[in-house]
């Protein structure tokens, strides 16, 4: 499926609550119906049953025909993605900037911090420091890509559950982390999950809850 | 980061053919290479990806020791059941290096090629370096240099070498393969990377058109009583501020039969412990031997206004390692 | 769910847009024909701008504008309000001359239709200096160069004497002398500072930015475009991380905005990770000297504690050191005295517990040094000192119950069991074990906040408020709160923030946002429920704002407590690993016990770094950071992280408003460094007193 020309219809109408997070105008739009008045972020329990994994996958940017620019297309949880970029666009930019799936996160650029952790051939690496072009053909995971659907993954709902991250920042990169750690069988000890998940930085300090929340996931998943 | 053209290589003849185009540089991992980029360090008009060659075998051949391709992954290095059980010194020192995410990433050619660390070579806006700049002076030797060189450094450069997988492969004898436009050839590790000299801004022996393909680690059989220890200002995901691989063959009476050191963070080039090797053949394995041979080691080591600690530091991390090593079984 | 809901260990109501990675933060709202903004900065730390050559960077491939001086647009000051004395934040506009004051200041900003393009052709920018010397250490100036700042943001004395110094420590039966410092540190969080601008029309801005401070960005911007106040929007629903820094007028904000009000497109512009430490604000270095005296029976007679930290050339914030030393033990001659140093580094703010964290490290260790003096236990020392009232203030406590903590902590801990004597304990590799404890402390501040509340047909609560969520919690407790008050489920409380064009709500720093938004919710929920009892007909709104209790505020010293024990093991090469950690918090009542746990484990994390390995460095010569990024820069990893066991005392503080909760963010950090550094002394004997405690400091 080519992803570049057309809106995704997620055929769900509740997402529109959830994208009002994402989009001003009709963030406005829904306000005036709800409240009357002007702009609001808006967020609680009552929006997050409606909330989707899938609700964040949205259009890639129209191409731009630059001279210096090349085409490709990325497979992203399972979509396939066609965009023209230039060739030095890494891969956490292209997902970020032109994808918009900004689920994985920029917090250094230079593979210091692993926020920008996504599966590649269901590896862990460093989006940021890899080009966007060297991945064509391969299975790209992103967080927006974890859920089953409406369902969590049992490693989102363990770091929900044990408080695994504060401001959130982080956490994407985390939960890909962990989920691939499991599946790299490092997770038999406090100890051995301290030191392999050591690649993923938060500054909130959430790695105690973090790592309860690998070890409760760990027993749900086996 | 500078515009590049960007080419895939399908094969290792057409990748070196690829290599002789003005500023060309060889893809790997990226996890150096694009870092450097970004930096505006390295600039490359020619990108030629090499991570589809067909390099990323880990070979058993027997009695000639195990075939590593330049494309394994380090990660997958770390974890193959050949590396572990024969060669635990270069497993270790694969996992305590970088990120899980990284050596998922990183490769083995790549880590190879690491350009040194240095504060003052890695960011532009300083003036003074003779690696990006020839003749513009050394910023760090006056400058902040708690990180830099403790031997075989020059009045030119005091930058270190940051791998910790070439320590062990420094202490292992391994031996790198390279295809370049006028064939193959080997190049003994101790020989592949260069120490500053005049010359900093070269820091290995590869030439622009060659391509690793292959490192060859040759059949140890006391290898397996081997260990890498790391020392760093954090518990993980840090550089060496020094480490050490040791592998140790002991007689009977405790007494050394074989023994190879190398140490990280201290020297331009991974660090072969020759003098210290020397003091240990046929001596006793104990704290006294292990540290006469460090302080024989570090006898002509050079401290700077930050890095001093250093040589205290290398000594105290020889006789641990070495210790650690009798110690197994 | 039960409405009752206060109290309880509730996972986040924003938790799930968190893991599905659906939480906008400031960097990832698409905005149509969106540009790139990248930083021209100075490579010099002093001196002038001769020259910026451009021919290069304006031929690049997507440049669509450049500004620097010779086209500035002319900002007009920043409010009186915002450039104080010793306010924080940056006091200079930029782009209005040519002078250079620090390595990495702003000389123009350049706009391209991409990141990639942007970050190209900011690279090309080539500038040329008339370069004077730079000072980069608060100790290369002579005495006579330095300011005595009278107050820390116009609100803590921060020059104070009581009694007779001289003649107390004259007479001490026990005294030490002894210098502390700690070095540069940067706030770090994982997400940068990141500013999109766009303007609607040419007199409305809409700006979505990192910003904990969004009422006083939209003043900021409004004031420097001639806007009126409504026609700038300031949109922040989630930041990542803050740690002191997005609070503060920068000047990459008012540069991001011209730049699209020139290009007339929205620009975005994200700090990359060495721009964390050069554009934005840090915590300044400090050296404090202590002098402290005891008497016979082991009492504070004489304490002394002199700071000496710096501010940039353009401001004259101070890191209040000292203010915990005027009160935190009962001591009847005390003086506090802080220097300041004008340097060319980048222009320091507050950083978690600004000045508590560092005076806090410096007064904790002297205390554990006066204790080992005297041969006494480190926490019967602390007990016998005990202050019983605010000293300083000359106030009885709000309310204190630091013993219970002090004994609940030991008690945890297995304290009694300690052998006093250091280098006594090893483990079975040989490491050097030593348990160390120190004494936590931080203000419970209040500042007013508003709210207005909707109840709607559909039953829905929706309350707004312009505060912020920076990973506190803020949706969460406030949800809580709301729900508790009108007995209304959860689910059925929407809490909105974030929005500058929701009811006023302070800068979410200070530990005050609970103390100061949630008095305006309960109030709210009041009024909300007056209107519904009374049969109005749905839907139904009501505001509220909430000013801090003044008279409160006049009878008493309000201050968190808390007391934090260590286990640390030091190996042959000097590399320490904090095994285990107890802390117990007299920090009022407990909202949400899960996410308290979680701030305060945060916070000591923090410490932790503070302690063992984080320090930003500037080369001497350039003054420029050599360690601008998050491999030098160290900030504790997983592994680094000990085994916690947290309690709180749980009770409320009967003179802060509304729930008695006094707040949490930053009183994890304080003490957690000095009890770090006390078990690294009790291990192996070595007093470090220089910060961080890395192993070149131990072997």
């Amino acid at each position: 499926m080519n992803e570049s020309d057309a809106p995704v219809d997620s055929g769900l109408e509740e997402f529109d609550e959830l994208l009002i997070l994402s989009n001003l105008e009709t963030r406005r739009k829904f306000i005036k119906q709800v409240a009357g008045t002007s702009a609001a972020i808006t967020i609680g329990p009552a929006l997050l049953s409606a909330a989707d994994a899938t609700a964040t996958s949205q259009i890639a940017s129209p191409s731009k025909s630059n001279s210096d620019s090349i085409s490709m297309t990325l497979k992203i949880n399972g979509k396939d993605y066609t965009v023209d970029l230039d060739p030095r666009t890494t891969l956490l930019d292209a997902l970020r900037e032109r994808l918009h799936l900004t689920g994985s996160k920029k917090g250094c650029d230079h593979g210091q911090c692993g926020a920008c952790t996504v599966l590649v051939n269901g590896r862990r690496i460093n989006s940021c420091l890899t080009l966007a072009v060297m991945h064509e053909g391969d299975e790209i995971t992103t967080i927006e890509g974890i859920a089953n659907g409406d369902e969590l993954h049992p490693m989102q709902t363990a770091f929900i559950e044990h408080d695994g991250f504060q401001c959130g920042y982080c956490t994407p990169g985390q939960i890909c982390s962990a989920v691939a750690l499991l599946k790299e069988n490092h997770a038999n000890s406090d100890d051995e999950i301290r030191e392999f998940m050591s690649g993923n930085l938060c500054r909130c300090g959430a790695y105690p809850n973090i790592l309860a929340a690998i070890k409760d996931a760990k027993t749900k998943s086996t | 980061m500078n515009p590049f053209a960007y080419s895939r290589a399908s094969d290792p003849t057409q990748a070196v053919a690829e290599a002789v185009k003005p500023r060309a540089k060889f893809l790997g991992g990226g996890t150096n290479l694009i870092d450097l980029m970004k930096m505006g360090v390295e600039t490359p008009a020619n990108l030629i990806d090499i991570n589809k060659l067909p390099l990323a075998q880990i070979e058993d051949r027997k009695s000639q020791g195990v075939r590593i391709g330049a494309l394994v992954r380090n990660s997958d290095l770390a974890e193959h059941e050949l590396i572990k059980s024969g060669y635990p010194v270069l497993s270790e020192a694969l996992l305590s290096g970088a990120s899980p995410q990284l050596r998922n990433m990183a490769t083995v050619g790549g880590n190879l090629l690491q350009r040194t660390r240095c504060y003052y070579f890695y960011d532009p806006a300083f003036p003074q370096c003779n690696k990006r700049n020839p003749g513009s002076g050394c910023g760090a030797i006056e400058g902040y240099n708690r990180i830099h060189a403790i031997l075989g450094q020059s009045d030119q450069c005091i930058a270190i070498h940051p791998s910790d997988m070439c320590i062990a492969m420094a202490a292992l004898d391994a031996v790198v393969r390279v295809q370049g436009s006028k064939g193959e050839r080997e190049i003994p590790f101790a020989d592949f990377h260069r120490l500053p000299g005049n010359t900093p801004n070269i820091e290995t022996n590869l030439q622009q058109d060659e391509l690793i393909t292959a490192v060859d680690l040759p059949i140890i059989p006391f290898a397996t009583r081997s260990h890498y220890l790391k020392v760093r200002d954090r518990a993980s995901y840090a550089f060496a501020l020094v480490s050490v691989a040791a592998i140790l063959d002991l007689d009977q009476s405790k007494k050394v039969k074989a023994v190879r050191v190398a140490l990280g963070g201290v020297a331009h080039k991974p660090w072969r412990a020759s003098k210290a090797e020397e003091s240990l053949v046929g001596k006793t394995a104990d704290e006294k031997t292990f540290r006469a041979a460090a302080e024989a080691e570090l006898a002509a080591a050079k401290g700077y206004k930050h890095n001093s600690f250093k040589i205290e530091l290398a000594k105290r991390a020889i006789v641990r390692a070495l210790t650690t090593v009798a110690a197994m079984a | 769910m039960s409405a009752a809901t206060l109290g309880q260990p509730l996972t986040r109501v924003d938790g799930k847009l968190k893991v599905i990675g659906a939480a906008k933060f400031s960097a990832e709202f698409d905005r149509p024909q969106l540009a790139y903004g990248a930083l021209i900065q100075s490579t010099n730390a002093n001196g002038r701008v001769s020259k910026i050559d451009l021919s290069s960077l304006k031929s690049a491939p997507g440049v669509i504008m450049i500004i620097t001086r010779e086209n500035a647009p002319q900002f007009k000051p920043y409010p009186d309000q915002l450039t104080k004395k010793g306010a924080p934040g940056e006091q200079r506009l930029p782009l209005q001359d040519d002078e250079v004051h620090w390595n990495g200041q702003h000389l123009g900003i350049v706009v391209a239709d991409t990141f990639e393009r942007a970050m190209h052709a900011v690279s090309l920018a080539r500038v040329t200096y008339e370069p004077a010397k730079p000072v980069v250490a608060p100790d290369e100036l002579d005495e006579t160069k330095l300011l005595a700042p009278e107050k820390f943001i116009g609100r803590e004395e921060l020059q104070v004497k009581r009694g007779d110094i001289g003649s107390a420590l004259a007479n001490a039966a026990t005294k030490i002398e002894a210098t502390y410092s700690t070095p540069v540190q940067n706030h770090n969080p994982i997400e940068t500072y990141s500013t999109t601008a766009e303007w609607e029309a040419p007199d409305r801005l809409l700006v979505h930015d990192s910003t904990r401070s969004i009422k006083q960005l939209q003043k900021i911007l409004a004031n420097a475009f001639s806007l009126p106040l409504e026609n700038v929007q300031i949109v922040s629903p989630f930041v990542g991380g803050a740690f002191g820094s997005k609070g503060f007028q920068w000047s990459h904000i008012l540069l991001c905005a011209a730049a699209a009000r020139e290009t007339r497109r929205p620009v975005k512009l994200t700090f990359t990770r060495p721009q964390m430490f050069d554009s934005a604000g840090q915590r300044a270095r400090t050296i404090q000297r202590f002098s402290v005296g005891a008497d016979q029976s082991g009492k504070l007679i004489a304490l002394r504690h002199a700071t000496l930290t710096h501010c940039s050339p353009v401001s004259e914030y101070t890191e209040p050191c000292g203010n915990m030393s005027r009160m935190l033990y009962s001591c009847p001659n005390i003086e506090v005295t802080h220097r300041l140093a004008k340097v060319n580094l980048t222009t320091p703010c507050p950083m978690r517990a600004p000045g508590e964290a560092p005076g806090m490290f410096a007064l904790e260790c002297a205390i554990d040094e006066m204790a080992n003096q005297i041969d006494v236990d480190p926490l019967e020392f602390r007990l016998r000192n005990y202050a019983d009232t605010n000293e300083h203030e000359k106030k009885p406590w709000s309310s204190k119950q630091l013993r219970e903590c002090y004994e609940r902590g030991a008690k945890k801990f297995g304290w009694p069991k300690r052998n006093r004597a250091p280098g006594t304990m090893r483990d079975k590799n040989g490491n050097q074990i030593g348990w160390g404890m120190a004494t936590a402390v931080y203000p419970a501040m209040q500042q007013t906040a508003a709210a207005h509340a909707t109840l709607g047909n559909d039953g829905f609560v929706t309350i707004r408020s312009a505060t912020h969520e920076i990973g506190t919690g803020t949706y969460t407790t406030m949800s809580q709160i709301a729900s508790r008050s009108l007995g209304v489920p959860l689910e059925k409380i929407r809490f909105e923030l974030g929005d500058s064009q929701f009811p006023e709500a302070p800068v979410n720093g200070g530990s005050w946002l609970t103390a100061s938004v949630g008095p305006a919710v309960i109030g709210v929920c009041e009024e909300l429920k007056k209107q519904r009892d009374a049969g109005s007909p749905l839907p139904i709104e009501a505001d509220f704002k909430s000013d801090p209790n003044k008279e409160e505020r006049e009878k008493f010293s309000f201050q968190s407590f808390g007391a934090i024990f260590v286990e640390v093991a030091v190996d042959l090469m000097g590399q320490v690993r904090i095994r285990r950690a107890v802390g117990v918090y007299d920090i009022g009542t407990i909202l949400n016990p899960r996410l308290a746990r979680s701030q305060i484990i945060g916070g000591m994390l923090f410490g932790f770094g503070m302690a063992l390995m984080e320090a930003t460095v500037p080369d001497q010569m350039f003054g420029r950071i050599v360690n601008a990024n998050l491999a030098e820069y160290h900030l504790p990893v997983f592994a680094d992280t000990p085994e916690f066991d947290i309690d709180f005392i749980d009770e409320p503080d009967p003179h802060m408003p509304g729930l008695g909760a006094r707040g949490i963010g930053e009183i994890g950090i304080t003490g957690a460094p000095a009890a770090v550094a006390n078990a690294i002394f009790h291990a192996s004997g070595k007093r470090v007193r220089d910060l961080p405690i890395t192993p070149d400091k131990l072997i």
